[in-house]
């Protein structure tokens, strides 16, 4: 992250890429009415957006995942190479663990789950803000799926990753919630939702190498 | 061009067939559409109607609208289930173990039990009928209502294994448990749920089981050969 809004008084700003008018005007209405925060543009498509953010930059950006025209997907890996300091934030009203896990190996650092609460919103705002990022079961098993995937250079699958981000990965995909993880590890909550974080950072910069792999072996020589 | 008489009537009744099956399949979608929407549907219907008698005091209408938010939310997770159940890219082996992980999480601990998983890192690609999943899905969502409603249980555990081609599903909980044979002869009441997880385990060529003991906890286990 670039700039740190908390350490200013400037608010968190935020932009909506949401094309069903009557969620993105709901939405707007939760961060409008949040103190410290600022809901500076609403978009409709992700065509808009990408124009729109370029002039105007945020420190957020909700998106939903089925937009039309390009995909929310192809929306977030467009968005992580114009716009790399704007943090991502995916909504979807899939329980679809493929497409939400896409949508964070192509650079979203959190997802939200439609329809979202007022108080999860704004939670997940200022969580994202201050780096953290939600992680569910589900997701933290597609990581370990993931990991393991690409060749393992060392022997060990998870070899990316730290021995507490393994620690933490592990404990969330049995099921195991930010609070209990910190109670066992004997962290503070916060903690937790950081490696998550960097979880997801890991994955990002995996899956950009991983692109620029293919770009070069399908380059004409 | 003219097929030969054999010809056309295989295909007739190949046709047929096929047809029955995708009618069989809309009926139960229907059903389950019914059972799972049209009645929380009523219920908002009926609870507006109670709001619109108590626009005079704010402070009244405040439970209505709780409810109200908790019904619509609880249509949306509905909605997902239907939609997991009748999309044919779901009918792998995979999909459902991810799916049932998040779905008992999120059924567990809207209940404000804890959680625990035991799944596969990984599972093979194996293909997985819709009717077998779905039915597996409804044992696994009988279990965990009954856990959650009747056990009075602190942790719900959820365990996945395949083995070869076995499929093998646990619910175990740490409640207060029953004796399985008063309970299956129908006379402890939650019997008629015990039975339909039998008759559905039945129906898809699998195994059921009970274990249950006072003051140790229910474990369910259903197992399918895929």
């Amino acid at each position: 992250m670039t700039t740190n809004p908390l350490n200013t008084t400037d608010p968190i700003t935020v932009a909506i890429d949401e094309d069903d008018s009557e969620v993105r005007k709901t939405l707007a209405a939760f961060i409008r009415g949040a103190p410290g925060c600022a809901c500076v543009g609403e978009y409709a498509n992700g065509e808009a957006a990408l124009a729109g953010l370029k002039r105007n930059p945020v420190h957020i950006v909700l998106l939903d995942v089925n937009l039309p025209g390009i995909d929310g997907v192809e929306c977030v890996r467009q968005r992580a190479e114009l716009l790399p300091q704007a943090q991502k934030v995916m909504l979807t009203v899939h329980q679809d663990t493929d497409t939400i896990f896409q949508a964070l190996e192509a650079g979203a650092s959190g997802y939200l789950l439609k329809p979202v609460k007022k108080a999860e919103l704004l939670q997940a705002v200022q969580d994202v803000v201050r780096g953290g990022s939600p992680m569910t079961s589900s997701i933290a098993r597609k990581v370990v799926q993931s990991f393991r995937k690409q060749p393992a250079t060392t022997g060990d699958s998870l070899s990316g990753l730290s021995p507490r981000e393994r620690a933490v990965l592990k404990l969330l995909a049995e099921g195991y919630i930010y609070k209990e993880i910190a109670d066992q590890l004997g962290v503070s909550l916060w903690t937790v939702s950081t490696y998550a974080y960097r979880i997801y950072e890991k994955l990002h910069v995996r899956s950009r190498s991983e692109a620029l792999v293919k770009y070069r072996e399908s380059a004409p020589r | 061009m003219a097929l030969c008489r054999n010809e056309q009537g295989r295909l007739k009744l190949a046709f047929a067939q096929q047809q029955h099956a995708v009618e069989q399949k809309r009926v139960r979608i229907a059903r389950d559409i019914h059972d799972d929407l049209g009645v929380t549907l009523t219920q908002i219907a009926h609870r507006c109607e109670l709001l619109k008698d108590e626009l005079a005091q704010p402070e009244r209408m405040r439970p209505h609208l709780t409810e109200l938010s908790r019904s619509a939310r609880s249509l949306s997770r509905s909605v997902d289930e239907i939609v997991w159940a009748v999309n044919p890219s779901n009918d792998t082996a995979e999909k459902f173990t991810s799916f049932m992980g998040q779905f008992v999480d999120n059924t567990v601990r809207a209940a404000s039990l804890i959680c625990r998983l035991a799944l596969p890192d990984e599972m093979p690609a194996i293909a997985m009928p819709t009717v077998v999943r779905h039915k597996l899905f409804l044992i696994v969502k009988e279990a965990l209502n009954t856990a959650i409603r009747h056990s009075g249980a602190r942790t719900v555990r959820f365990f996945l294994r395949l083995d070869d081609r076995r499929l093998n599903l646990a619910v175990a909980d740490d409640g207060c448990g029953f004796d399985p044979e008063t309970a299956q002869s129908g006379r402890a009441g939650g019997g008629n749920g015990l039975s339909n997880m039998q008759k559905r385990a039945a129906a898809q060529g699998g195994k059921w089981r009970l274990e249950s003991q006072p003051g140790v906890g229910t474990t369910v286990t259903v197992e399918v050969t895929l």
